[in-house]
């Protein structure tokens, strides 16, 4: 009896191994692919084409292939694209579970930037850290022209990416993205812009571009809803506290921004009812390059540097304010300050035309070889 | 103490895994969802909570006869008919629950890995593998349960301490005290997954005894509520409340942003097989379960120590339980959608239903024979 208790239970067991098993054609293991048959896609590129989507995708340059990929298509959804550029790939299996960056075109960014939020949050391939820009135009012209032969789209987005992060630009992944929008149903987003390079890169495509970044993209209600100059940008880091490391010109100088911190304080009146907010706050910065043919006053610089940091903020509360999209979290921090009794269910209605004041200290380093 | 004999050791263990299933289908999407960024101190009163739940079963067990489950228990108490008729709701439930975690189970690995999978496979493997061992002794699933244990803790640690770039305070903090209420609310899942600890009292024959069984309970507790809070705070910091709160399951759409000192990536494969564990144990144990609740109403003799494929005396009742809990899990939730709403509202309702309303009732409708019992005892003495 135990002999055969043995041989049954051996034979269940190999039959359940079978069935996991992903070696053949038949497997019930439905999803099985080969390892070596896979092309990983880096970027991709999503744009609005008639009612329909339209997707790009590049395989990035590698050590096997210093040509990528880029396959182009439109179809009903992101799904059926994905299937299509399956069918028109002329070789291996496109893989999206290492993607880097999506770049959504700025129409489909108007019309149906939930789906695409929505898609990835589903997909079991995508992930949600992945860094996501709008890009003004169309991700596809981007997608394609960015190829030169010397990068590819893929390449240009990490370098991007890696000069943002070094000169104090906020990189937001689709994580953040999704996650702002859920919490305040706003977010900001890098935006970029292709810039043909023509007498400025010289290589062999006349037609190749650049993408560089063109402030900060505003979302709210899962779509995009206006942009941001570099000024406000500035502006919205600023009270981020993440402009370290950001290059500003102030009057023919040329200043690198240290650090800087920004206070929201709420001017409350009798009755508990919010008057208006004073950001208040100081910024420093050290002189990297002289006006050329000027003498430097370092304490009108400082006076300067206040003036364009108060320009910077107040023109991103503006654009906030007329885009009813408090994208800068100030309804929070007011919250935060406030006594009993406020509630922030009609900060829609009172946030288009509260006086905000903007106070901002500058303060110059004094640099080792200047005179004082 | 017999071969089938379970340790305490491997009694904690078993109950831990079987709880990392539900807790991974609830949590922390319904704290998120109740609490909000309080999510991770929905622990607190959940901690209160279990601890009452722990010295009401500890109750049942200090009268236990050397030998005695569960079911016995009821019996001696309540007497045939109505010991018959609680046993059977019990045993029902036992069975529909495993139904229910097979198909969420299944649902899991198709929605997060293989989104061109049917159901089907899983469901069949996972439930031949729950026989399979359901015939054997429970001491073996409590070995595999010891290391089973480690290795998750083992993986959920990992999990969580490379998830830490990710996180964001601001998801967090700050709380006010208008969170307590909310805090209160958010307590529920943790409470209703603890809740089904309580079930595996009908295991009580097969495991070592002990004097005090809520003192021994509480480590366990801690760990548990322990994992459940860092779980909350982890995913809640990097999604925020309100998005963690719309996804299915937010821990396994973390786990894909996971990179491993860069060296390893998308591990999040690894990580939900690891899961199927966890509902094999779960399932494993409502199985015996009802049977345990089953054997004592139908007057068969205990389960243990014969041989694997050795079906007679009342051991045929263990594969006709496979049947039915087949059957369960086809027919709940046709679809994904009936699945989540049968896992947040009729589940957890069902389950508090006879967790803590049934096993309450339960304790009070006895007190007079437990009296006897105690008066009886004295006299003897």
């Amino acid at each position: 009896m135990k002999k055969i208790s043995l041989i049954f239970t051996l034979l269940y067991l190999c039959v359940l191994l079978l069935c996991l098993t992903g070696c053949s054609g038949n497997s019930l293991y439905a999803g099985h692919q080969d390892l070596e048959r896979l092309l990983p896609i880096q970027t991709l590129g999503i744009d609005a084409s008639e009612g329909a989507i339209a997707l790009s995708v590049s395989s990035g340059i590698s050590e096997e292939s210093s040509q990528p990929l880029v396959l182009h298509t439109a179809a009903v959804g992101i799904e059926a694209a994905i299937q299509q550029l399956q069918e028109y790939s002329p070789r291996d299996e496109l893989y999206y579970a290492h993607v880097q960056c999506i770049l959504v075109g700025q129409e489909a960014a108007e019309t149906d930037l939930e789906g695409i939020l929505r898609w990835v949050e589903r997909s079991p391939d995508m992930r949600m850290g992945t860094a996501m820009f709008v890009i003004k135009g169309s991700a596809a012209q981007a997608v394609i022209t960015a190829s030169d032969g010397l990068s590819d789209v893929t390449e240009q987005l990490a370098s991007l990416e890696r000069e943002a992060r070094l000169f104090g630009r906020h990189i937001y992944s689709l994580r953040e993205i999704s996650s702002s929008l859920a919490e305040e149903n706003c977010s900001l987003c890098l935006a970029i812009e292709a810039v043909p390079t023509q007498g400025t890169v010289f290589s062999n495509d006349a037609s190749a571009s650049a993408l560089l970044p063109a402030g900060y993209a505003v979302l709210q209600d899962g779509a995009l809803i206006g942009f941001l100059s570099q000024e406000e940008s500035l502006g919205a880091d600023l009270l981020a506290g993440g402009v370290s490391g950001s290059r500003v010109i102030v009057d023919g100088n040329t200043l690198e921004l240290i650090d800087g911190s920004i206070s929201v304080r709420g001017q409350w009146g009798k009755a508990g009812d919010l008057e208006g907010l004073v950001l208040q706050g100081s910024l420093r910065a050290g002189i990297l390059e002289q006006a050329v043919g000027q003498e430097t006053d370092l304490h009108s610089l400082d006076d300067a540097l206040s003036l364009a940091a108060q320009q910077w903020l107040s023109q991103a509360v503006a654009q906030s304010q007329a885009l009813n999209c408090d994208f800068l979290r100030l309804g929070n921090a007011a919250d935060r300050d406030s006594p009993k009794g406020f509630s922030l269910d009609e900060w829609e209605d009172i946030f288009p035309t509260l006086s905000v004041t903007v106070e901002i200290e500058g303060e110059v380093d004094r640099s080792y070889d200047l005179a004082q | 103490m017999n071969d089938g004999t379970m340790t305490r050791k491997q009694f904690a263990a078993v109950i831990f895994v079987a709880l990392l299933s539900p807790l991974m289908r609830l949590e922390p999407r319904l704290s998120a969802l109740l609490a909000g960024r309080g999510a991770f101190l929905c622990v607190i009163p959940a901690f209160f909570i279990l601890w009452l739940l722990a010295a009401l079963t500890g109750s049942f067990c200090r009268h236990m006869r050397p030998g005695e489950g569960m079911g016995e228990l009821l019996m001696r108490w309540l007497g045939p008919v109505l010991g018959r008729t609680v046993l059977l709701i019990f045993a029902g439930w036992f069975l529909f629950y495993a139904g229910f975690i097979l198909r969420s189970g299944a649902e899991r690995l198709v929605a997060t890995v293989y989104p061109s999978s049917g159901v089907e496979p899983f469901v069949f493997t996972l439930l031949g593998m729950c026989l399979l061992t359901s015939l054997g002794t429970l001491r073996a699933a409590g070995r595999a349960a010891v290391i089973l244990q480690a290795i998750l803790l083992g993986v959920l640690g990992i999990v969580f301490v490379f998830s830490l770039p990710n996180v964001s305070l601001d998801n967090l903090l700050p709380l006010t005290e208008t969170d307590g209420l909310s805090v209160l609310l958010g307590a529920w899942p943790m409470v209703t997954v603890g809740g089904v600890a309580a079930c595996f009292i009908f295991l009580s024959g097969y495991v070592e005894k002990t004097d005090r069984p809520v003192k021994w309970a509480m480590p366990h507790l801690a760990l548990y509520l322990a994992v459940a809070g860092l779980l909350c705070a982890v995913v809640t910091a990097t999604f925020g409340p309100r998005l963690t709160a719309q996804l299915s399951f937010p821990f396994f759409v973390m786990i894909r942003d996971v990179s491993i000192l860069g060296l390893a990536q998308r591990i999040e494969a690894v990580v939900i097989a690891l899961w199927v564990f966890t509902d094999f144990v779960l399932c494993l144990l409502l199985l015996r379960c009802a049977y345990e609740a089953l054997r004592p109403a139908l007057c068969l003799s205990p389960a243990e120590g014969r041989p694997m494929f050795a079906l007679r005396r009342g051991r045929w009742l263990l594969l006709a339980e496979g049947g039915v809990v087949l059957l369960c899990s086809y027919v709940t939730a046709p679809s994904a959608n009936d699945l989540l709403l049968w896992s947040d509202r009729l589940i957890p309702l069902i389950s508090n239903s006879l967790i803590y309303g049934g096993l309450s009732l339960l304790w009070l409708v006895t007190i007079p024979k437990r009296r006897r019992e105690k008066k009886a005892a004295g006299n003897n003495k």
